[in-house]
């Protein structure tokens, strides 16, 4: 099938073919989008993706061979990857940040309206992430527990953190004042504020919120760990 | 230092301090904003932040100038230890609308005041 070029090019994955029809005929009913191709198992999916090289990937999340998740992990090893939208009955919180750390774009429930998939997948052609409504509060709730895992003792190393020093910006980033910091420590809050003095010179921030952008920007607190007790 | 902004802290600068730029982070985090005065509460996403200002996209459009309240989320670090929510005062500095295929409107903000609020 040759592309149009003023049109959004997808391919459908899903391993129901009704849903697949159907979603296919919803699609081109509609100005602006054109159906490249459908696959009913993840392998497939994997390889129309690599063969007809489409914008957006309506992937279901459940199907044989490959599930949608394999495929998203599959994609990790290609240079170029559809933007992916997951399409589910219903996806637990795990999943939902596992889907996008492999790199997915969006999360849309089956049972969405139409004009909310139409707009999903307008939002991740534009660059944007789209994550439908009723998974989005779980979905933030999931991302704050999460965060990547890189070499953070080689950062703190790279600007000389002591480890009271990391200690103190992990409590900063936590909320806590210098008082707070202090008693938790055991010290006087002019050391306390002697210790922040001294990264914001090794980090080269100005204050508590540079502070704590940057510690999260460098994954200063990779690998660390305390207690609030 | 007005009411209800006690213990925030204000962005400091005086006639004989040289004001350097500060650092611009591309860190996408949860936010929630509204325009002072109002109740409602909208959901955003940060594009870059800095501690003088915040680029988002929110669900709701905001003029140039407006005054906002917003609630950034800060990611969680390290099991155990839940990162702060960093409630802010700000101005509308810039706003667009969405354009072509995007949905949601982008709105730059200056930061005037901030404050750590332990979860």
């Amino acid at each position: 099938m040759n592309k149009r070029s003023e049109d959004i090019s997808i391919v459908i994955a899903d391993d129901h073919l009704i849903f697949r029809e159907g979603l296919r005929k919803l699609l081109e009913a509609k100005p602006g989008f054109q159906v490249l191709g459908e696959a009913g198992d993840g392998e497939q999916a994997l390889s129309l993706a690599r063969q007809l090289q489409p914008e957006i990937l309506l992937l279901d999340v459940r199907m044989p061979k490959l599930s949608g998740l394999e495929v998203l992990r599959e994609f990790t090893n290609l240079a170029t990857q559809p933007r992916t939208i997951l399409l589910a009955a219903a996806l637990e919180r795990d999943q939902m940040v596992q889907a996008l750390q492999l790199g997915a774009r969006g999360i849309i429930l089956k049972h969405s309206a139409t004009a909310v998939l139409f707009e999903g997948i307008r939002t991740v052609v534009a660059g944007q992430y789209w994550v439908c409504h009723e998974s989005a509060s779980d979905l933030a709730h999931a991302l704050r527990n999460f965060t990547p895992r890189p070499e953070g003792n080689g950062r703190r190393r790279e600007f000389g953190l002591t480890p009271r020093e990391t200690e103190v910006i992990a409590l900063i980033v936590a909320g806590f004042t210098n008082k707070d910091i202090a008693e938790k420590f055991t010290i006087s809050e002019h050391t306390v504020k002697h210790h922040l003095t001294t990264i914001f010179t090794k980090l080269g921030v100005s204050n508590r919120l540079e502070l704590a952008f940057f510690s999260i920007d460098h994954h200063l607190l990779d690998n660390v760990q305390m207690t609030l007790d | 230092m007005q009411d209800g902004m006690k213990g925030m802290e204000a962005r400091q600068g005086g006639p004989l301090s040289f004001k350097t730029r500060a650092q611009r982070f591309r860190i996408q985090m949860y936010l929630r904003y509204r325009v002072n005065g109002e109740s409602k509460w909208r959901q955003g996403t940060t594009e870059n932040v800095s501690s003088s200002g915040v680029l988002f996209r929110g669900e709701q459009f905001a003029r140039a100038n407006a005054l906002l309240d917003l609630r950034l989320a800060l990611p969680d670090q390290i099991p155990g230890v839940p990162s702060a929510e960093v409630i802010c005062k700000a101005v509308v500095v810039r706003s667009e609308r969405p354009k072509g295929t995007e949905s949601f409107p982008a709105l730059a903000t200056a930061i005037s005041h901030y404050r750590f609020v332990r979860p």
